[in-house]
């Protein structure tokens, strides 16, 4: 059965009290261990990457969250935690893949895309998410947390540091970008 | 056509009568119709992009990647257990690495500190604040309060805002884009998706 969702507010209250820490450490993994999963997925593809990382994000919720000084919300928080993660995965995997192969940092992500045992290269969605590995990886969070979680642009603003003018560009121009491959792909 | 013909022709005879201009008095941004094609298909393009979001959207919501079946129901004891084995293995390593690191860190003050009072007392015997008697009195534990802190600091980094580099967030971004784009914004709406 699930249970009810308890709002961030609340959450964070019960975390507080050392009574009712461990509980409110499960109401939050449950709450949001699925979007943030898909996030980072997003980000990082491999299954065993995302657990990983996703583990280290409860991991340092766990071990922050008392310092935590509600300046932002606690869902932009996680999701900062979540993006900061998968970004400095990306670039330890990048510098490992340097080393490997020469050169070829920026299609691996495709190639492991195209890796995956479900991938059908003529269903869209997989096309989506090769236009998706395309874009720098910036660019890619932006669109990421635009498209599929639908984050405003003030939330991703405070979140990201980043003001929501450069966020709407940024998006706008992935989009065109995966426009653009997607018109190659499918011809339309 | 004879209508036609006979509406201008009346049109003609009134601006004739009435010496009327035949120009209108409404402005026009300057070169409008030389940049009304580019604007146009500028349209036809973000029209487009709609599109292909709406389209994949509408008919194609679902997620391409899997997650293994029950990953999510097991995900909290994985993350507890973790969490429960850390502490004493962690604990367990970061006092060795404390303690070498907190004697390294006492070696180097103690050794630049001395090699500093050397100097100093060859040159000038004037007094010298810190001495490696004073490095003396710190114990082995404040050094390795330090250098706990110091990596508990390291450890937050993940969870501080990492402000992104707006040159990344528009890389392979022309600036001619850039300027089409803040045309555009700038004449809509606030929110274009």
């Amino acid at each position: 059965m699930e249970r009810p969702e308890i709002p961030d507010e609340e959450l964070l209250l019960l975390f507080r009290d050392p009574d009712t820490k461990q509980k409110a450490f499960s109401l939050i993994i449950d709450k949001y261990k699925e979007r943030l999963y898909w996030h980072i997925r997003r980000m990082v593809v491999v299954h065993e990457d995302a657990d990983d990382v996703l583990q280290n994000v409860f991991i340092k919720m766990w071990k922050g969250l008392d310092h935590f000084r509600e300046e932002s919300k606690l869902y932009t928080w996680l999701y900062r935690i979540a993006s900061n993660e998968s970004i400095t995965h990306l670039e330890k995997l990048k510098k490992t893949k340097r080393i490997e192969v020469k050169n070829d940092d920026d299609g691996f992500l495709m190639e492991t895309v195209k890796a995956d045992e479900y991938f059908d290269a003529s269903k869209i969605e997989w096309k989506l998410q090769l236009a998706i590995q395309s874009l720098p990886d910036q660019q890619k969070l932006v669109f990421s947390l635009r498209y599929y979680d639908e984050m405003p642009y003030n939330d991703m603003s405070e979140m990201l540091g980043v003001s929501s003018g450069a966020l709407k560009a940024s998006y706008h121009h992935a989009v065109k970008k995966i426009h653009a491959y997607l018109k190659n792909e499918l011809n339309f | 056509m004879k209508v036609e013909n006979d509406i201008q022709e009346i049109l003609k005879q009134w601006q004739a009568a009435s010496s009327l201009p035949f120009a209108t008095p409404y402005g026009l941004p300057e070169y409008y119709f030389l940049n009304f094609e580019q604007a146009l298909l500028e349209r036809v393009e973000i029209s487009d992009l709609e599109d292909t979001i709406y389209l994949m959207e509408k008919h194609h919501p679902i997620m391409a990647f899997h997650a293994p079946s029950g990953y999510f129901d097991t995900l909290e004891n994985r993350i507890q257990q973790k969490i429960n084995s850390e502490k004493p293995g962690k604990l367990k390593k970061l006092t060795w690495y404390k303690f070498a690191a907190a004697a390294a860190f006492a070696g180097i003050i103690a050794f630049g500190t001395a090699r500093y009072f050397h100097q100093q007392h060859n040159n000038q015997p004037a007094a010298v604040t810190v001495t490696p008697v004073d490095i003396q009195k710190v114990n082995s534990r404040e050094l390795a309060e330090f250098a706990e802190e110091s990596a508990e600091g390291i450890n937050n980094v993940a969870t501080a805002k990492k402000t992104l580099d707006v040159n990344q967030l528009l890389d392979e971004v022309s600036n001619q884009d850039l300027q089409n784009f803040l045309n555009e914004s700038s004449a809509g709406d606030n929110d274009m998706f």
